[in-house]
């Protein structure tokens, strides 16, 4: 089903949650709101919902303006983070709940119900109550009664932070797999960068109610419009510190303390080099280890990540994150040379955060 | 769990731990709560009364409860006492109850609490003034507001409506007051129903009625047992109230009530401390027999099973 958001906003008495969001959904499209607690996903995701009603603004459903529609007539399903189970009842019970409701009969309950119970693997367990079941399970559960009514709209609200990591790795995959093949239409909301790059279609990065940029993974990644998209987006975080613009005999450098300089390319040259001072980013896995070439510094930490190992050095008076082959056997006080990438770097300006490459 | 609490036990000299922790409590419901019982039974084996005084009374076993049960009037009062305590719990202490909570969680929370808050406005009125306000309110004419305000307007015969309706009166003295304290309880139950559920079940497309009946009253069981079970046996034992509008003229003598004019207070001046203490004892009795049915009935047990979370 389609969706579109329309200066959608909501105020709290007065305090304003969600602030003018313009965003369109496509059919069976999966879409991730991503933002730190707070931001204002849940209240949007309530106003898609029909629980809370927009200050001002409008939801459009296949073009049809919903905004006075309660939550029973928008065909949609909802998961979340607490999963929501009805305690008292069985896992049969919490899963034909909507069914019951309509006095849909008892057949087609126990037919709808299987049907769901398969799809989610949770056959066995009809007869538990909640309280029987694992966090993934009661999840699985929780999956099986937003399927069951067939919506045309999935709405989830952080529904793996409550898992242990390595179910919230699966689960990732699994729900992305079953929205695949079901094809509904998706919102995800999270507040787990790696959740939304990996699950998503396409991503809604949301600060303080405001929507900062609304684009497939790959750009967000790669091409971030701002200072506060780059902090949060990648992991281990992007390397961010001030440095000064140099420019000698028509080359351009980032002075970065203590005499080091790196060159600028072409194909990242800031739009305003007037600027003096600006902030740099470059990505813990564009900086590498050379031979001879370089620049001259030496280890201060290594933290053994398995497939990685992250190094932490200075190079300037700036303290560094990097990562390289484990394989090097690089150890703290060891002596090494530094080769940014210096075509994957980023440039923002310190006062408003806009970069300086992409906005 | 286990052994080796057993084993620390063991260490320790003299009374075990846990009685020092509960002897305050212990002493509060011996010397407040289990001597006064010991006491009424007691006394409502002899024929104390103010004729007998404190020396001159005799053991008389059995015979003032089976006075009791040959007396013409006590069906009387104890049908009334039944049917009062049922209809007040019915439709106040619990459903007044329920509705005036469920309709003050649902509307702003500002009106909400102002509402109740009007609610507890009896309750913290002393019992003679609230009484002597609803005497007021259905007096005979000239006093009597209702009969000033919509009978005599309506060009209809004024009456004394406590004595014309003094079973609906006592039902509603009782139950304006009562109904708050299943309020309070109520709207804190249902407020910690967590927000998800509702949303969940909103979406589910539960209507009012749905939510109630499904979700609302199932989350709110425990408190529901505790007031019909604890409402009931104070609707049973309380007479202040009635004593103050009727003193049981026009039907309105309960059996807490009768149970207090023989002991305390009647017109001969004879004080049947005796035959008083057995009808309490009565709804002593009664009073723990319902109390089990109750408890057994919602296997109140449920709520006091070990903590879950070593079975996690
Ligand atoms: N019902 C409410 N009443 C008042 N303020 C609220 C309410 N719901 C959310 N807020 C506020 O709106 C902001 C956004 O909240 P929320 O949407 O829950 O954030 P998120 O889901 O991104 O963590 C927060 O500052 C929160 O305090
Ligand atoms: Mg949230």
């Amino acid at each position: 089903m389609k969706v579109d958001l329309i200066n959608l906003t909501k105020k709290f008495m007065g305090i304003t949650a969600v602030s003018s969001i313009n965003l369109d959904i496509k059919d069976g499209e999966f879409v991730a709101f991503l933002g730190p607690s707070g931001c204002g996903k849940t209240t949007t995701l309530l106003m898609i919902s029909g629980i809370y009603k927009p200050t001002t603004g409008d939801i459009l459903f296949e073009g049809e303006r919903v905004n006075h529609f309660p939550p029973k007539d928008r065909d949609i399903g909802m998961v979340f983070q607490s999963y929501a189970l009805y305690p008292h009842m069985t896992v049969y019970q919490n899963l034909v709940f909507s069914l019951m409701l309509k006095r849909r009969p008892k057949d087609e309950m126990k037919a709808e119900a299987k049907r769901v119970a398969d799809i989610m693997g949770i056959g066995t367990l009809l007869n538990r109550k909640p309280g029987q079941l694992s966090g993934g399970q009661q999840q699985r559960v929780a999956l099986g009664r937003a399927l069951i009514k067939q919506p045309k709209l999935l709405l989830f609200d952080e529904p793996l932070s409550n898992l242990d990591a390595r179910l919230r790795i699966s689960m990732r995959g699994e729900i992305k797999k079953l929205q695949n093949n079901l094809g509904i239409t998706s919102i995800y909301v999270t507040h787990d960068q790696i959740e939304a790059m990996t699950m998503a279609d396409r991503i809604a990065v949301i600060k303080d109610g405001i929507l900062q940029a609304y684009t497939v993974p790959e750009e967000l990644h790669d091409k971030p419009k701002t200072l506060f998209i780059a902090e949060f987006i990648g992991n281990p975080p992007m390397n961010l510190f001030e440095v000064k613009l140099l420019s000698e005999k028509g080359s351009l450098y980032a002075d970065l303390g203590k005499g080091v300089k790196i060159g600028i390319p072409k194909t990242r040259t800031p739009k305003d080099t007037q600027k003096g001072v600006i902030k740099m980013g470059i990505r813990p896995q564009d900086l590498h280890a050379g031979k001879d070439k370089g620049i001259k510094t030496v280890i201060e930490l290594v933290e053994p990540m398995g497939r990685d190992d992250l190094i932490v050095c200075q190079l300037g008076d700036k303290d560094i994150h990097f990562l390289t082959d484990p394989g090097l056997k690089l150890k703290t006080g060891n002596r090494i040379n530094i080769l940014p990438d210096m075509e994957k770097s980023q440039f923002f300006e310190i006062e408003t955060g806009k970069s300086l490459l992409w906005a | 769990m286990g052994k080796e609490t057993e084993e620390i036990r063991k260490i320790k000299p003299g009374r075990p731990d846990w009685f020092w922790f509960l002897f305050p409590s212990l002493l509060l419901i011996v010397l407040f709560f289990f001597l006064p019982i010991v006491i009424t039974l007691i006394i409502s084996g002899t024929n104390m009364s103010s004729t007998t005084g404190f020396h001159a009374w005799k053991w008389v076993g059995l015979n003032n409860f089976r006075k009791i049960a040959i007396l013409p009037e006590t069906a009387d009062h104890f049908w009334l006492t039944v049917k009062y305590v049922a209809v007040t719990l019915a439709f106040f202490n619990i459903g007044m109850a329920l509705v005036v909570s469920i309709i003050t969680t649902h509307i702003s929370r500002g009106t909400g609490f102002f509402f109740r808050a009007l609610w507890l406005l009896p309750r913290i009125t002393p019992t003679v003034t609230y009484v002597m306000m609803w005497k007021f309110l259905g007096a005979n004419a000239p006093y009597g507001v209702f009969n000033q305000l919509i009978i005599q307007p309506l060009g209809l015969a004024p009456q004394n409506w406590v004595a014309a309706s003094s079973f609906l009166f006592i039902v509603l003295v009782n139950g304006y007051i009562g109904a708050s304290f299943g309020m309070i309880i109520f709207t804190s139950a249902i407020e910690a129903i967590p927000k998800d559920i509702t949303i969940a079940s909103l979406v589910d497309g539960a209507s009012m009625l749905q939510r109630i009946r499904y979700v609302i009253l199932p989350y709110i069981k425990w408190p529901l047992l505790f007031v019909t079970t604890y409402q009931t046996l104070s609707l049973m034992t309380s007479f202040e109230q009635i004593m103050v509008l009727t003193d049981g003229q026009f039907n309105t003598e309960v059996w807490s009530l009768w149970a207090y004019h023989k002991a305390l207070q009647n017109y001969w001046g004879n004080f049947q401390w005796g035959f008083g203490n057995a009808l309490a004892a009565v709804l002593v009795v009664v009073g723990i027999i319902l109390g089990i049915i109750y408890l057994r009935y919602f296997k109140f047990n449920e709520l006091v099973q070990d903590p879950k979370i070593e079975s996690l």
